[in-house]
């Protein structure tokens, strides 16, 4: 992609058909967009909508609209700002799914590296290494203080002895501190040959090539053990 | 020797059948599967008919003492049809009753069973049955009729009121693709009634789009002018708890307020049609076809109208599509004729 | 203030004749998961009679049998890191009633988090990781047991989509076979919330505090019963069927309120990448959209969950709402953990309240559950595994 001497992207208007084209072309994007009458279903249970600029009745209608120009109008923040709870989806009188295609959006956002996801997504590359390298997320050494200030002082609960007290946990899988439980090096190295075969490791390195490194050591020195 | 004809359903559009047939000089046997005449406007005590606020009684009690009074109809109550056979170009029906079995040879036959108040019990996210404040047409017709409009969980007179449309219409969760058609413009003459007994009541409408074909959108310039009714585009997505025993209408405002969540003494849910149980039973007995949406098919929707795909089996009414009073009596008219016609061609 | 409560009780107990009508396809999904067995294009972990399943009727009246034992247990990665005694609480169920079941190491993670939060993954992987642990649970000849609803979600979509897309099928089998496994899929996907809704009456029994004057406001999990929905459980005497069922029926089981509030349908703000990215969006939905109605509508004195996003986001969010001037507060907990506090579970070992933020002391003393003595008891124990004592497991891990 072009930039602009502010760091804008320029964006052509074939580049943009080419990303709605891709998106139409996702195998689940014929089941999720279906007619749309704006009747305001979606829009009236949708969480995030009393919050942010985002509609499920914009987004279904942008992608009817056929226009590459409203539907490349939703990729940067716009995208990101669904809930995902699928409410829409649940509620729809003509059986759309909004939320689904806010995934494949993203999808397409995150496999292309856009600068908008790598943004979005910086903040979370503790979360993404636990979940890919590990094939585990929310590790009980993680929840300290310094990352979760707003949750309160009872936070450092985790921080102190926390060895003794998840041993002290009467299931032997979760006795351990680095990981929500103790994932079997067996089950690791077979979710790694999915994401090799998935692509999943090649969306993470293109969106955030550090980190990808990182995961590779990891990958490597699980795969030798 | 006079023809022979059955009428299968007593509602608006096969009592006008049996009336128009009788005084042709035809036999006419009339099944009904109630105990009384005047089908579902009778059942559930519709109160006025639009579009011109007529009273239903002028109209359908006008029909059943038509019938009553016409001694060339006999009719059968708590009636079906126990047995059916083609002989010939004639059908021999065995019709039970609450006054037996009686086995009749006809010449043709004219079907006409209705419809069923869709029931929104069977949407969930309406919350019918679980707030007792909220109900549907059928019950504000009944309660109007019955001149006891008040708020079911206290018995007091709403401060406000909200219609809700195309409930159980054009929602393919429960199945139903088609508009039911009378729904509209049956809420907007409701509103309107609404407002005249009860002016200190504020009524809204929510609508997706408001369906009063033709004439009817008479109603909705008036319901707007002279009555105030609040008309807010947006469908409902979920009621819930309000405050001071209310329920909380939470949608969005698709052109003005954005997202809504409004708390309302009644709601009141304009539930569509349905095909009636019967259809499908008739479908199988009498060998007639059943469209998707769970209606009877005519043969030929421009051509024959009132035709089913078997020769001397005609239909009429709501049981081949939603469809207004006065429409499916204009119906009941046309089924006779054809009815008449291949009975005397075949007699 | 009391008649508005009173308003808002009784509600979960509404009884009706309800009858939902399919507009939806998910009979044909069950149907062609069988079909597709019968070609022998896939694998199906059946329910049988070992699995003492106990039926329960779905949004749109399909019968859904749950298995009730031997089981495998298909661990949250959010639960266990944060709020260990929500797997605990179950399984201390679970040897109560000598359910067989397995939790082992050889599981991953959904990692549904990164479908719903960071995008970084595909159908393909997702389906693939789904089928790798519903393999491991057919290896076992168990009977996989759902613990987080994103997992649950997450599962009943890629079963959908795995049945429905022949394409989708060859990529994971051809995947499968790479790392000797095969394409497999259950006969049904089961929560744990399903679990504890079928065993709600024996659990019951197992009652040991009165309920009668605790007021629970539930929380109900969108990626639950609102992601392919009709695989959910709903009961006409509870809600009159109009809401999901799970959870409110344990609670009613067990003889506590169940109140309604305005904002029953809304999410927790959790949002995926919100409460990572965007956390004040989180927060402010948590005290403005949840925290705030339960209590002032309905003086709730707990709010009962049913998924691992939604118990930390309402627990967590509600100390930074002080700040703000949201003086509400309500101790979050899962109907599984609520369902073993008022079976008698310890509070500290077995329930493990210690780790959550929002003060759950008052509902404890308003149960009758002498927490002080259960916090003495914790603290000697860990003195005790400090000293090289051995833990008090659920069960023994080779």
């Amino acid at each position: 992609m072009e930039y602009d001497e502010n760091g804008v992207s320029i964006v052509s208007n074939e580049f943009k058909k080419e990303i709605f084209e891709e998106a139409k072309k996702d195998f689940r994007y014929e089941e999720y967009v279906k007619g749309c009458l704006n009747c305001g279903v979606c829009t009236g249970g949708c969480p995030p909508h009393r919050f942010f600029d985002f509609s499920p009745r914009m987004v279904l209608q942008n992608c009817k609209s056929n226009d590459p120009e409203l539907v490349w109008g939703m990729m940067d923040e716009y995208v990101w700002a669904c809930f995902q709870c699928f409410t829409c989806a649940m509620i729809c009188p003509f059986l759309n799914n909004p939320g689904g295609v806010i995934a494949i959006l993203r999808e397409i956002s995150v496999r292309r590296g856009f600068e908008s996801a790598k943004k979005v997504l910086k903040p979370y590359s503790r979360v993404l290494l636990k979940l890919t390298a590990y094939g585990n997320q929310l590790s009980p050494d993680m929840i300290q203080p310094d990352f979760f200030p707003d949750w309160g002082p009872h936070i450092g609960y985790a921080s102190q002895d926390l060895p003794l007290k998840r041993k002290a946990i009467p299931m032997p899988t979760l006795q351990v501190t680095n990981l929500a439980w103790d994932v079997a090096p067996e089950a690791m190295k077979e979710l790694y040959t999915i994401f090799e075969e998935a692509g999943v490791f090649k969306i993470i390195e293109v969106v955030d090539p550090a980190l990808y490194e990182i995961i590779q050591d990891i990958v490597d020195d699980v795969r030798s053990e | 020797m006079a023809e022979n004809i059955l009428v299968i359903g007593g509602g608006p559009a096969g009592l006008h059948a049996a009336i128009e047939l009788a005084e042709l000089g035809v036999n006419v046997s009339l099944v009904e599967r109630d105990t009384f005449l005047g089908g579902n406007p009778k059942k559930f005590k519709y109160k006025y008919l639009f579009p011109d606020l007529q009273p239903a009684d002028d109209v359908i009690g006008e029909l059943i003492r038509r019938t009553e009074s016409n001694g060339n109809i006999k009719k059968y109550f708590s009636a079906n049809i126990e047995s059916f056979k083609e002989e010939g170009k004639k059908f021999n029906a065995v019709i039970k009753s609450d006054s037996g079995s009686e086995t009749k040879t006809f010449d043709s036959i004219i079907v006409a069973t209705g419809f069923e108040h869709f029931d929104p019990a069977k949407d969930s996210k309406y919350s019918y049955q679980l707030f007792d404040d909220v109900i549907d047409i059928k019950d504000l017709e009944r309660m109007m009729g019955e001149g006891n409009f008040t708020r079911p969980s206290n018995g007091k007179t709403p401060k406000n009121v909200a219609f809700i449309l195309c409930v159980g219409s054009r929602d393919r969760h429960v199945g139903n693709q088609y508009c039911s058609r009378v729904c509209c413009t049956v809420s907007v003459k409701q509103a309107i009634e609404l407002r005249e007994h009860f002016p200190e009541t504020e009524v809204y409408i929510f609508y997706m789009d408001i369906r009063t074909y033709g004439f009817y959108e008479d109603l909705y310039w008036k319901a707007m002018e002279e009555h105030d009714v609040q008309i807010v585009k947006g469908r409902v997505a979920e009621i819930t708890s309000g405050p001071d025993n209310t329920v909380i209408c939470k949608g969005e405002d698709t052109l003005l307020r954005g997202p809504f969540e409004i708390p309302f003494d009644m709601v009141v849910l304009a539930s569509g049609m349905e095909g009636g149980p019967q259809s499908p039973e008739m479908a199988n007995k009498l060998g007639i076809e059943l469209d998707e949406h769970g209606f009877l098919k005519y043969a030929n929707v421009t051509l024959s109208p009132c035709k089913s795909n078997k020769d001397g089996i005609f239909l009429a009414g709501a049981c081949t599509g939603p469809k207004a009073i006065a429409d499916a009596i204009i119906e009941g008219g046309a089924a006779a004729m054809n009815a008449y016609i291949y009975a005397k061609k075949n007699s | 203030m009391a008649i508005e409560i009173r308003n808002r009780l009784g509600l979960a107990d509404v009884k009706s004749d309800f009858r939902h009508i399919a507009g939806r396809k998910i009979e044909n999904i069950h149907e062609e998961l069988l079909e597709l067995e019968a070609k022998g294009e896939i694998k199906v972990i059946h329910i049988t009679d070992a699995n003492k399943p106990i039926e329960a009727e779905t949004l749109f009246g399909r019968k859904k049998k749950i298995p009730t034992t031997k089981l495998w247990h298909h661990k949250s990665c959010g639960q266990c890191g944060n709020i260990p005694g929500y797997p605990v609480s179950l399984l201390w169920f679970m040897n109560k009633f000598g359910t067989e079941y397995i939790d082992e190491r050889n599981q991953t993670s959904c990692t549904a988090w990164n479908y719903h939060g960071s995008a970084t993954s595909n159908p393909v992987g997702l389906a693939a990781v789904a089928v790798r642990n519903f393999h491991r649970a057919y290896e076992l000849g168990l009977f996989p047991l759902i613990h987080c609803a994103t997992s649950f979600g997450d599962y009943k979509e890629m079963r959908n989509l795995l049945v429905e897309n022949k394409e989708l099928r060859d990529e994971v089998r051809r995947i499968m076979h790479k790392i000797g496994r095969e394409l497999v899929l259950p006969e049904e996907i089961v929560h744990y919330s399903e679990w504890v809704h079928v065993m709600r009456f024996e659990i019951a029994k197992l009652k040991k505090y009165d309920l009668s004057n605790i007021i629970t406001t539930v929380h109900p999990a969108c990626h639950c019963y609102k992601m392919i929905p009709e695989d959910c459980i709903y009961d006409k005497n509870i809600y009159a069927g109009k809401r999901t069922a799970v959870s409110t029926g344990v609670a009613l089981a067990l003889g506590a309120q169940v109140a309604d509030y305005s904002t029953w349908y809304d999410c927790c703000g959790f949002g995926f990448r919100h409460i990572l990215t965007e956390r004040e969006a989180s927060r402010s939905f948590v005290m403005d959209r949840k925290i705030r109605p339960m209590v002032r509508e309905a003086n709730s004195d707990v709010c009962i969950t049913q998924d691992t996003g939604c118990t930390t986001t309402l627990d967590k969010n509600q100390w930074i709402g002080k700040a703000m001037g949201y003086t509400e507060q309500v101790p979050v907990m899962a109907d599984v953990m609520f369902a073993a506090l008022a079976c008698g579970a310890d509070v500290y070992k077995i329930v493990q309240l210690q780790w959550h933020t929002t003060d759950w002391r008052p509902l404890c003393e308003k149960m009758g559950i002498d927490w002080k003595k259960s916090e003495e008891e914790y603290k000697a124990y860990l003195e005790q595994l400090r000293s090289g004592g051995k833990p008090e497991n659920l069960y023994e891990y080779a």
